[in-house]
């Protein structure tokens, strides 16, 4: 039985390794005032940073319809037997909402899963969905298998500032920063599928050695990824740090897309990983 | 079904009656544990079911045989027993009852009417006696049994008797809704369920044909609630209570009432009953023996009972608190600040358990009030920040001073100490957090612009240290920073009364513009500037 594996563009897969694994991207809406563009299809990262930056405009996102996802669906049943579509956390976006909704038209077996993240955690999960379909094809133990992953995601990101997130309304349980007389720099994380505040910092400088020792004290990871916004520099050393803990000996580097980027905004600096599985070896 | 006894018709005689109380004296002795557990008013000294015990032993000891006839002239004996025999407080409000039985019963035989008349003339005689009459506490129980008795019209003496028990019981359950105190320590209240008991024991006597050899729950308590409020024990803790004084006088044309109010004016408590020539003291005082002599005067003392009421509740109090969770737990932060800017931040930055000291310009402190505020403080633990230099040892004493574990972290300067606020955790331990205070303390580095003597001739300090200076406010900060040079660090500026933060951003950001500075209304009234370097 063939499955297919689809996710949104919110993931940040690189096409090179979409079209590797054969996971298929709906993309988001990033408007700019009246113009529209597709995550990834129109608008290149590169074209969405430069505008963020020195533009007046903030962007804004929008989900795909259910529309869209059913014609996805519909497309692939020609070709596979079965659907497993992975989605940003329900609570960022209504991405899964839309999905679930197309699901319940499909006739073939499907499954749609909420990560509860976003960006390179979302990216880790669908990539090793991607490679799990391979070797089984058993609907529920693949959806068993998704949970799992999940559960044992952890992710960590510093902004360079809170303005887009809190423009964008996605503060999510960091909400009481909002207003603050200091400059915070929170370590942001994402718990149940909201971003949260893991710790206020107050310097850009103390924040990327927070990241640094986070990463070392919440290793080992069976795999890894960085990511960042306008500059890989810092996420650079985050790679070389956390080769060292990673299983599988590849950190992935994951750029913000356009609709990400609308929320973090410019210098954002992190990193995901999945624990090994305590039931394992 | 109903038991061969009652098809034989009962004779409501002395005997019956002293069997009846049997009962009941049985019954309470059985469950004193219980009573004395959950004793908690008027004072938590644990000791309601002995003294129950002892005044209703008190009470049947003085019959030498069961050959009562007369149930009038037993009901007076049982009063008069009861009243010399009378422990404690509960003893005195039980004692009471007897009253109430020795006043409604004159004839050879007794009635279930007599019965209920007793509970009415236990209430009236146990309000007048009492100091507070409370409700939830055994004199409800007086009142809920002669109301539900006026609803009993002509029922026989065991139906009477058991539905009056278990009105008692009903009422016990209420009384925590009724009792403030009650309700705080989770109880029922410990008097009115001994009397709900020792009615109960004498159903058992008249309808069971047995002795009183039972075993009552207490209503609605469970053992195993252990939220027993940290503020009910300090409250309990701060009272000073002195001895339980109990006695008895006899004599010769005694005045309970003037006794009453002699002895109310030095003891808590009090309750004086009796008539011309018995009468029982029961109070709470920290100099028996001025009652004593006082009363000695009156007549002969006798059935002396006195005990030291502290020890009585600490013990009990240690007692209960190995069982309980208290409320206590929790870091609580004391920090001096002046400037409103400053204070508002320090209470941003932690929003529950922190008192931001006001304090003036010299940020001198007096330590009685600072003391003062180390006791008002909910928690054990306590962070404080004194935020300046001057005093330092002078708080570093306090600890001795106070039973509370403070901590004396040295933040020298306001800036340090909203540093050290802001790595406050309040998931992590006072220690883990005193610890990364001090951490911070060694990270930041501070400075201060100030007017220096001579016109147009601002002083930059760092480090308490001179270092340069200003023809502006502005141009000494810019100096100093400048001669500081500060890489990779953050730097804080606090700005004082008169600075204008919008064109400070401006300079700040035109001169340094690859230094991470941060700009906070600090309102302090000083100095222009205060500055963190970390």
């Amino acid at each position: 039985m063939k499955v297919a594996v689809v996710t949104d563009s919110t993931s940040d897969i690189p096409k090179e390794i979409a079209k590797k694994y054969d996971i298929t991207i709906v993309p988001l809406n990033v408007h700019f005032d009246l113009d529209t563009y597709q995550d990834g299809v129109n608008i290149t990262s590169e074209e969405f940073y430069k505008r963020l930056v020195s533009g007046k405009i903030f962007p804004t996102t929008s989900a795909p319809s259910a529309g869209i996802f059913l014609e996805t669906y519909k497309k692939l049943s020609e070709n596979y037997d079965a659907i497993i579509s992975i989605h940003v956390s329900s609570k960022t976006s209504a991405t899964y909402n839309s999905a679930l909704q197309a699901s319940k038209e499909i006739k073939i077996p499907i499954e749609v899963i909420d990560s509860k993240v976003v960006s390179a955690a979302l990216a880790l999960i669908v990539i090793k969905i991607a490679s799990y379909v391979k070797s089984s094809t058993n609907l529920k133990n693949i959806k068993t298998h998704a949970e799992s992953l999940i559960e044992r995601t952890t992710i960590f990101f510093s902004l360079e500032t809170l303005n887009f997130l809190i423009k964008g309304g996605r503060m999510g349980k960091a909400k009481g920063l909002i207003g603050s007389i200091l400059k915070i720099k929170p370590i942001l994380t994402f718990d149940d599928g909201e971003v949260n505040v893991y710790e206020r910092i107050r310097s850009r400088r103390k924040a990327i050695e927070k990241i640094h020792e986070l990463a070392s004290s919440f290793a080992p990871y069976e795999d890894t990824a960085v990511i960042y916004s306008t500059d890989d520099t810092e996420s650079k050393k985050l790679e070389n740090l956390l080769q060292n803990f990673t299983k599988s000996k590849t950190v992935l580097s994951l750029q913000l897309g356009p609709v990400v980027g609308t929320y973090g905004g410019p210098n954002v600096i992190g990193f995901t990983g999945i624990k090994p599985d305590e039931g394992d070896e | 079904m109903k038991k061969n006894k009652s098809n034989k018709k009962l004779e409501l005689n002395g005997n019956l009656l002293l069997k009846i109380i049997q009962g009941g004296t049985k019954a309470v002795e059985n469950n004193k544990d219980k009573i004395n557990k959950i004793n908690v008013f008027p004072v938590p000294d644990g000791d309601t079911g002995t003294n129950m015990t002892l005044t209703l032993k008190s009470v049947i000891d003085s019959f030498q045989n069961n050959n009562q006839i007369h149930a009038g002239e037993s009901s007076k004996k049982m009063y008069e027993s009861a009243l010399i025999g009378a422990r404690g407080n509960s003893g005195l409000i039980l004692s009471q009852f007897f009253k109430g039985l020795s006043q409604a019963i004159n004839n050879k035989n007794f009635s279930a009417q007599n019965f209920i008349e007793a509970f009415e003339i236990a209430k009236s005689s146990s309000i007048e006696a009492i100091p507070n009459p409370t409700s939830g506490t055994m004199i409800t129980i007086y009142s809920d049994c002669a109301n539900k008795g006026k609803e009993l019209l002509n029922k026989n003496i065991i139906d009477t008797l058991e539905i009056l028990a278990f009105q008692a019981i009903e009422t016990v359950k209420k009384t925590p809704s009724m009792l403030d105190i009650l309700q705080e320590a989770n109880v029922v209240d410990s008097g009115a369920f001994g009397l709900a008991v020792m009615l109960l024991g004498g159903v058992d006597v008249i309808k069971n044909n047995g002795d009183g050899n039972i075993n009552v729950d207490i209503p609605n308590f469970n053992p195993k609630k252990t939220d027993i409020n940290e503020k009910f024990f300090s409250d309990i803790n701060e009272e000073i209570w002195g001895y339980c004084t109990v006695f008895a006088l006899t004599g010769e044309n005694l005045d309970p009432e003037n006794l009453k109010i002699y002895i109310s004016n030095i003891g808590k408590s009090t309750i004086v009953t009796g008539n011309e020539n018995i009468v029982k003291v029961h109070t709470h005082t920290t100099d028996p023996g001025k009652i004593i002599s006082y009363c000695s005067s009156f007549g002969v003392l006798s059935n002396f009972d006195i005990k030291s009421m502290d020890e009585q509740t600490k013990e009990w109090i240690a007692k209960q608190k190995k069982n309980i969770k208290l409320k206590s737990s929790g870091t609580s932060i004391i920090s001096d600040a002046h400037g409103k800017g400053i204070i508002k931040l320090m209470k941003e930055i932690i929003s529950k358990n922190i008192y931001v000291n006001k304090v003036d310009n010299s940020m001198t402190i007096i330590q009685n009030d600072l003391l003062e505020r180390i006791e008002a403080t909910e928690t054990n633990d306590i962070i404080y920040l004194p935020n300046n230099n001057k005093n330092y040892s002078l708080f570093k004493e306090i600890t001795d001073l106070t039973s509370k574990n403070l901590f004396v972290i040295p933040s020298l300067s306001l800036q340090s100490g909203i540093s050290c606020l802001f790595v406050f955790d309040e998931k992590s331990s006072t220690k883990e957090n005193v610890a990364r205070m001090n951490d911070v303390l060694d990270d930041i580095k501070t400075g201060s612009i100030e007017k220096g003597l001579r016109k147009s001739n601002f002083i930059a300090k760092f480090e308490n240290k001179e270092i340069t200076t200003g023809n502006t406010p502005e141009e000494a900060l810019i100096n100093l920073i400048r001669n500081v040079s500060p890489e990779n660090s953050l730097v804080t500026v606090y700005t004082g009364i008169e600075s204008n933060k919008e064109e400070l951003e401006k300079a700040l950001k035109d001169n340094f513009s690859d230094l991470e500075i941060e700009i906070i209304e600090g309102g302090q009234p000083s100095y222009n500037y205060l500055i963190g370097i970390e």
